[in-house]
C-alpha cells in the first residue's frame, strides 16, 4: 500500500500531470498520420523525455504509446493503411464500414474498445507486475540467461509474418551491433578497430531512432508517389442503441486473448489481434459478416492490440526485458537515466513504477474524451502530405540522436542504422528482433559468463528446473515458426523425398 | 527471378564477423568464455541461417525502379553532408538546406512553398527544440548566422 502511495504522490507532481494529456494527444496525432508509427513517436521525443525527470519522460513516452496504438487505426479504417501491424486486422471490418459509410462509427468503435482494452490490461499489469518481480528477485544469472534466449527466440520466431531464418539473422545483427564497444565482463574493446568512438559502443538511442525514424523516412522516400486518398464522408459517430452491451462479450474475450499474447516476451500486439479477431470470428453466431463490416470485428482487433500492449509491459517492468519494440524505448529511458530496470526497481524506485501504473490508467481514461471530443480533427491527420512530413521527420531524427550526447558520432551511427533499417525492411526482414537483440543481448551474454564463471566453467546449470524450463519454450517457439513456416517445410520434404 | 547473392552475402558477412571475432582474445577472468562469445555467437547464427535460406528459400527478387533506388540515394547522401555541414556552419543554415533539397527530391517543384518551407520550418524548429524544449542543437561561432 506505501508503494501505491509513492506512486500516487508522484504522479501528482505537476509535470507529471502536465505530461499525461500531452504524452496522450502527441500519440494520437502520430498514431492517425500514415508511415509514423507510436514506436517512431516514442524515438523521436526521447530527447524531449531525457530533458524531464525519469516518471515525467516515463509518461510522457507511454502516453504517446497508448495514444498511438489507438489512433493507428485511424488509417486502418479510412485508408486501409494500419498505422502499426497492430491495426492490420482492424482493416478486415473497419475499412469495408467506411465503405458503408459508418465510418464514424467504426472510429468510435475503435476508440471504446481501445480504452477498454488499454484499461482492463493496464489494471491486469499493474496487478501481475509486482507479483512476478516478487518472484523474479530469487532469479540468478542461469534464469536471466534463459529468458533472454526465450525473448530473442520468440522475437525472431513468431512475431511478425517473416520465415524464421531471417528473424534470426535481425536478431544476430542487433547481437553484433551491441557487440561493438566494451564487453560487459572484461571491459575489453571489441569491433572498435582502434576508434575511440567506436570502443564507447554505439549508443543505443541513436540505432533506435535511426532503425525507426530514418528507416521508415527512407521507405516512404522510395514509395513517395503514395497519394492520398480523397475525404470520405465519416457518417455519424453514434455506436446505435446497445451498442457497448452488444459489444461486451467481444470486448471481454478479446481483451484477454490481448494480453495474454503480449505476456510472452517479443510477441507484438499483431499476433494477438488477429488471434483475438479469429477466435472472435470463430466463436460468432453469424461468421459471415466478418470482413464485410462487422463492428466486432473492429472492437476485438482493437480491444485485444491495446490489451496486449499492456501485457508486453510485464516482463518489461517486472523482468528489465522488453516485450516489444516500444517497451524497448522505455527502457532505453530508464537506462539513459542511470536506473536498471528489473524486479529491484520495485523496491529501489517505486514512485517511478507504481507512478507509471496509475499515469497509465489516467490516460486511458483521457483517451476517452480526448478521443470523442477530437475525432473529426484526428481523422484529418491521415491527409498530412508526406512530401512535407518526412523531411522533418528526418531533422528531428537528427535532432534526436544529436541531443544525447551533442556528439555527431551518434548521428552518422543514427544514419548507419537507419540505412540498415532501410534496407532490412526493404528485404522483408524484421526490425524489432534487431532491437530487441539489442537490448536483451548484453543481459544474455553478461549472465551466461558469470553463470559460466560461478559453476567452474560448466553449463550444466543450463539443466536446472527453471531455466531447462525457459529453454524448452524456446525451443517450441522455434519449432511453432518453422511449422508456420509451410512452404519452407513442403520444400524441404519435397527436396527429401527427391533424393 | 530466384536468387541466391542475398544468402550468399549473408553467408560472406558470418565469416566476416568470425574472423573479426577470433582476433578477440579468449577469456583471462578464470573460466570466463571471453569477450569473443558473443561476435562469434553471432557470426556463427548468421551463416547458419543463410545456408538455411539458401536451402529452402531462394530470394525473389523485386524491382524497384531507378528512380526509387536514385532518391534514396540521394537522400542517404544528402543527411550525411547534413550531418557534417550541422557542425560547421550551424542548426538553422543547415537544416534550411537540407528541408529545401529534401524537398526537391520528393518532388516539390514551386519555388515560394520550397522557401518558405525550408526557412520558416528551420527556424521554428530551433525555436521549439531548443528555447521552449531546451534540447541541445548545434551551433557555432559564426554569430547570428550560425545559429
Amino acid at each position: 500500500m506505501n508503494a501505491w502511495m509513492e506512486g500516487l504522490s508522484a504522479v501528482a507532481e505537476p509535470t507529471v500531470l502536465v505530461m499525461i494529456p500531452v504524452g496522450v494527444v502527441l500519440g494520437v496525432i502520430i498514431g492517425a498520420i500514415p508511415g509514423l508509427s507510436a514506436t517512431v513517436g516514442m524515438a523521436l521525443f526521447l530527447p524531449f523525455a531525457f530533458s524531464l525527470d525519469p516518471l515525467s519522460g516515463l509518461v510522457l513516452l507511454l502516453g504517446i504509446y497508448n495514444g498511438a496504438c489507438y489512433s493507428a487505426a485511424i488509417p486502418a479504417v479510412l485508408l486501409r493503411t494500419p498505422g502499426t501491424p497492430a491495426s492490420a486486422a482492424t482493416v478486415f471490418d473497419g475499412y469495408p464500414m467506411t465503405l458503408n459509410g459508418q465510418a464514424g462509427r467504426a472510429l468510435t468503435i475503435s476508440l471504446y474498445a481501445s480504452v477498454f482494452g488499454g484499461l482492463v490490461g493496464a489494471v491486469l499489469l499493474s496487478t501481475m507486475s509486482p507479483v512476478l518481480a516478487g518472484y523474479a528477485r530469487n532469479f540468478g544469472s542461469p534464469e536471466y540467461f534463459a529468458i533472454a534466449i526465450l525473448a530473442l527466440t520468440i522475437v525472431a520466431s513468431i512475431g511478425g509474418d517473416a520465415p524464421l531464418w531471417k528473424g534470426v539473422i535481425a536478431a544476430s545483427i542487433g547481437l553484433l551491433l551491441v557487440s561493438v564497444g566494451f564487453d560487459p565482463v572484461a571491459g575489453f574493446p571489441r569491433l572498435s578497430f582502434g576508434n575511440t568512438q567506436l570502443a564507447s559502443g554505439l549508443g543505443l538511442i541513436p540505432l533506435l531512432i535511426g532503425l525507426f525514424g530514418v528507416a521508415e523516412a527512407l521507405l516512404q522516400i522510395q514509395r513517395h508517389n503514395l497519394k492520398i486518398k480523397g475525404n470520405r464522408k465519416l457518417g455519424t459517430f453514434r455506436l446505435g442503441k446497445g451498442g457497448f452491451r452488444r459489444l461486451a462479450p467481444t470486448l471481454m474475450g478479446s481483451t484477454g486473448v490481448g494480453f495474454g499474447t503480449g505476456l510472452l516476451p517479443g510477441v507484438g500486439g499483431d499476433v494477438g489481434a488477429f488471434m483475438a479477431y479469429n477466435e472472435t470470428k470463430r466463436f460468432a453466431k453469424s461468421p459471415a459478416k466478418f470482413g464485410k463490416g462487422d463492428e466486432r470485428g473492429v472492437a476485438a482487433a482493437e480491444a485485444a492490440n491495446n490489451a496486449s500492449n499492456m501485457g508486453s509491459l510485464v516482463s518489461t517492468f517486472s523482468l528489465g526485458i522488453p516485450g516489444n519494440a516500444q517497451a524497448a524505448v522505455l527502457l532505453g529511458v530508464l537506462l539513459i537515466a542511470g536506473i536498471q530496470p528489473g524486479p529491484g526497481l520495485f523496491e529501489a524506485a517505486p514512485n517511478l513504477v507504481y507512478g507509471s501504473f496509475i499515469a497509465m490508467t489516467i490516460a486511458f481514461l483521457l483517451l476517452l474524451p480526448i478521443g470523442i471530443i477530437g475525432i473529426r480533427v484526428w481523422a484529418r491527420m491521415v491527409q498530412v502530405k508526406p512530401t512535407y512530413l518526412w523531411p522533418f521527420v528526418l531533422v528531428f531524427c537528427v535532432i534526436g540522436s544529436y541531443s544525447v550526447r551533442t556528439n555527431v558520432f551518434d548521428v552518422m551511427v543514427t544514419l548507419f542504422s537507419g540505412v540498415l533499417g532501410y534496407l532490412l525492411t526493404r528485404y522483408g526482414y524484421p526490425v524489432a528482433p534487431v532491437l530487441i537483440a539489442v537490448l536483451v543481448g548484453p543481459i544474455a551474454e553478461e549472465n551466461y559468463r558469470r553463470a559460466v564463471i560461478n559453476n567452474g566453467g560448466e553449463i550444466g546449470w543450463m539443466l536446472q528446473p527453471l531455466p531447462l524450463a525457459i529453454l524448452a519454450i524456446a525451443l517450441v517457439a522455434i519449432v511453432a515458426s518453422l511449422v508456420r513456416d509451410n512452404a519452407l517445410v513442403k520444400r524441404l520434404m519435397t527436396r527429401a523425398t527427391r533424393r | 527471378m530466384k536468387s541466391y547473392k542475398p544468402a550468399l552475402l549473408w553467408l560472406a558477412v558470418g565469416l566476416l564477423v568470425i574472423t573479426l571475432a577470433l582476433k578477440i582474445p579468449v577469456g583471462r577472468l578464470g573460466d570466463d568464455p571471453g569477450p569473443q562469445a558473443l561476435p562469434l555467437a553471432s557470426g556463427i547464427i548468421i551463416c547458419l541461417a543463410a545456408l538455411f535460406s539458401m536451402l529452402t528459400a531462394p530470394y525473389d527478387a523485386e524491382d524497384l525502379g531507378k528512380m526509387a533506388i536514385l532518391r534514396v540515394c540521394t537522400s542517404v547522401l544528402l543527411i550525411g553532408i547534413y550531418i557534417q555541414l550541422m557542425d560547421r556552419i550551424g542548426f538553422v543554415l543547415s537544416t534550411t538546406l537540407f528541408i529545401g533539397l529534401q524537398l526537391i527530391i520528393m518532388g516539390q517543384r514551386k519555388v515560394l512553398p520550397l522557401i518558405s518551407l525550408s526557412i520558416l520550418g528551420s527556424v521554428t524548429v530551433y525555436y521549439v527544440f531548443n528555447s521552449l524544449l531546451r534540447v541541445p542543437l548545434a551551433t557555432t561561432n559564426i554569430g547570428p548566422v550560425g545559429i
